[in-house]
């Protein structure tokens, strides 16, 4: 099958179409932008209770509803309308705040035609410290994931001398030494986008490996 | 309630609307005239670089020093401590970018962060050097060699002249329209290469591969990604593993060696050698001759000039319209032979052989596999354990068999063309055309012998012994069995 921009929602609904859709993915930056946005807004859904910024909010809401045993029990649910539309724009707010600090955050850096230099907007270039935060955080997320996924992938690759199993090691090697460079470089350099999104992506790679190692192991 | 909500709220985005940070830029504009002959060296990480070419023996450096600190004062201060050194000498003119090794804040070094993308407009004709990192480069326009390597970021090189040698890593390799030889090295990055006049040369791992239209030669070593060659000539040597390999409109020779992967090669003026394991290969239009090597693959292919040479085990192989000869050797898989217009040698073992339209003579050597062949020169036939069934073959015949059936159609007309036939626990049947001529030995135990033909006898009679002469007698037949009967039949009947 010859994988096509087209293909990519239905490779994030099917496993089994993620290897054609990763090649595709490093020869397409539209179709690598996309995916990158996808999976932070699906890493972002994950750690929403986390950012959650006032964690009291829904049981105290819900402390009033019970305390208040009459209204709720007839149609007055109206009458308390102003605290959900209040809950729900909370909700949106600090949804569409994180997530377009985290559109920003993943935004590829500026292309190589310097052409664009004049014109290109100041916040692709740096982030801020909000944007930062929420990176690292990513950073974070994403590190204690592979971490668990390379816990089991490392004796499955441990005992195994077949060329594919020196393959995934001489790759997640490569992939290892990369991060170690690019961290090394942004220890200096904490608010380039560039670097930020260079290692987000080795984290990725390094994370689709692991999978793409375990996923393997179990077929055979 | 809704009073302690509102409060939360704007203590919320007052808090996400803090820590605004200042960016500076700094514009840097230098012109350096080159001499005739020197190179241009550009030595600088963390961002990006553009090249361009004039006719102009002037070197134009623009530079843009992008810092991003807590106030503008930090950042235009660490921007303005930011160096770009100009070196020119009678060989080269060297660029360098220097950053301060510790950053000064009042805040730590953690809160700065910079970089500065270049934009060069060189001599066409001036040979140029880079060495980056993590930033992309993007080239165009030069007419003279080049000597590039940087990492995670895309490398662009096009429309240039001149012997090239490009390296990155963690990101792409895009060249286009070079007139001259190209080398590229890369690591966990796809190299595209279209429109080179001369040879290229690419190694990689980790990525894809792909090549159109070269002139001179193309040789790729990759690992863990496709390659993909079109529309391309000179000499093709492709090395894979654990990716697939296509390459299609290719003029010359070509070897492709892979493993764990396909190989595809249509419309190869030269001869091509295709070897892989684990994977499949797939041919059509070969001009020249053609040897595929597999293990544990399927081969199939059609339209072969030259002779064919395959080689495979535990898979099937599948060809049809070869121009030569086809010699196939594979085992534990069935070998099917169709249009071959030269002599056909098949091999396998416990699998079926079948063959059609063979122009020359077809020599069969199976185990335990049944062989079914039809309209052949003449057939030499082995096998053991399952049956053999010829259809029309109109030369000589001999086929040796065990534990298995034989059934053979004699189209043989005017020469002699022998008969030779043996088995075993199993049956004998010959079909002939009435006006055949042979002297026949026929024998068996524990079976019958019929025959449709009058024959002249000659010493004893008995059910499982026969010795005569069909029409005049001209050619010779045996025929051997044991435990098993014997039919001489017409055609038709």
């Amino acid at each position: 099958m010859k994988f096509e921009c087209g293909d990519l929602d239905r490779a994030l609904e099917a496993p089994e179409l993620m290897p054609e859709a990763r090649e595709h993915l490093k020869q397409c930056p539209a179709c690598r932008s996309e995916y990158r946005l996808w999976s932070d807004i699906s890493a972002t859904g994950r750690q929403f209770h986390e950012e959650w910024e006032s964690p009291t909010l829904w049981p105290r809401i819900r402390s009033i509803l019970e305390a208040e045993p009459k209204l709720i029990s007839t149609p007055s649910w109206r009458r308390q309308w102003k605290v959900w539309a209040i809950a729900a724009v909370v909700l949106v707010g600090i949804g569409s705040l994180f997530l377009s600090r985290f559109q920003q955050t993943v935004r590829t850096p500026a292309s190589p035609d310097v052409a664009r230099i004049t014109g290109a907007p100041a916040n692709r270039d740096f982030l801020t410290e909000q944007a930062l935060r929420d990176v690292q955080r990513t950073e974070a997320a994403y590190r204690q994931s592979i971490e668990k996924l390379s816990s089991l992938a490392e004796p499955k690759l441990a005992d195994n001398t077949s060329a594919q199993a020196a393959n995934f090691k001489e790759k997640l090697l490569l992939i290892d030494s990369a991060i170690s460079e690019t961290r090394s470089n942004l220890d200096h350099n904490r608010f380039n986008v560039r670097l930020q999104t260079e290692l987000a992506d080795l984290y990725r790679e390094k994370q689709q490996t692991l999978q793409e190692l375990l996923t393997r192991d179990q077929k055979n | 309630m809704i009073r302690k909500i509102s409060a939360s709220l704007s203590i919320f985005f007052l808090a996400v609307t803090c820590f605004a940070r200042e960016e500076y830029t700094r514009a840097f504009d230098q012109t350096i005239s080159l001499r005739a002959g020197a190179r241009v060296f550009l030595e600088h990480r963390l961002g990006d670089i553009a090249i361009h070419t004039h006719s102009q023996p002037d070197v134009i450096v623009h530079a843009q020093i992008r810092v991003s600190a807590a106030d503008t004062n930090e950042a235009k201060t660490f921007a303005d401590r930011i160096q770009i050194l100009i070196e020119p000498s009678a060989s080269q003119l060297s660029i360098r970018t220097r950053y301060p090794e510790h950053p000064n804040s009042f805040m730590g070094f953690h809160n700065i962060s910079y970089f500065v993308r270049y934009e060069l407009t060189i001599p066409e004709t001036a040979p140029l050097d880079i060495r980056n990192s993590f930033g992309a480069v993007s080239v165009s326009g030069l007419k003279a060699n080049a000597d590039i390597t940087t990492s995670h970021g895309d490398l662009e090189f096009r429309d240039s002249r001149g012997t090239q040698r490009l390296q990155n890593s963690f990101a792409g390799i895009r060249v286009t329209n070079n007139n001259g030889n190209t080398t590229i090295e890369n690591s966990n990055g796809a190299v595209d290469a279209a429109d080179i006049s001369g040879s290229l040369s690419i190694r990689d791992r980790f990525a894809n591969v792909t090549a159109a239209r070269i002139s001179s030669g193309v040789t790729v070593a990759n690992s863990n990604g496709g390659v993909v060659v079109t529309d391309s000539g000179g000499l093709g040597n492709i090395r894979n593993s654990f990716g697939n390999v296509t390459v299609h409109s290719f003029r010359g020779d070509l070897t492709v060696n892979n493993s764990n992967g396909k190989v595809e090669a249509a419309n190869v003026d030269g001869s091509a050698e295709l070897n892989t394991t684990f994977g499949g290969v797939r041919f059509s239009d070969v001009k020249g001759q053609l040897s595929v090597r597999a293990n544990n693959s399927r081969i199939e292919g059609e339209r072969v000039v030259g002779p064919l040479v395959i080689q495979n085990s535990f898979g099937p192989v599948v060809v049809s319209q070869i121009q030569n000869s086809v010699r196939i050797q594979s085992g534990n898989g069935e070998v099917s032979v169709a249009n071959i217009h030269g002599g056909a040698n098949l091999k396998t073992s416990f699998a079926s052989v079948q063959a059609t339209d063979i122009a020359g003579t077809l020599e069969v050597e199976n185990n335990n596999g049944g062989v079914r062949a039809s309209r052949a020169r003449g057939a030499t036939v082995k096998t053991s354990f399952a049956p053999v069934s010829l259809d029309a073959i109109s030369g000589p015949l001999q086929i040796e068999n065990q534990n298995g059936m034989v059934d053979a159609t004699s189209t043989a007309q005017g020469g002699c063309q022998p008969v030779t036939i043996r088995t075993s626990f199993s049956s004998i049947r010959i079909h002939l055309l009435p006006e055949a001529s042979y002297r026949v030995t026929a024998r068996t135990s524990f079976g019958k012998i019929r025959t449709d033909f009058p024959l002249t006898v000659s010493g004893s009679l008995s059910n499982d012994e026969l010795n005569g002469v069909i029409g005049g007698g001209r050619c010779e037949m045996r025929l051997t069995n044991n435990n098993g009967g014997i039919e001489l039949l017409k055609s038709g009947s």
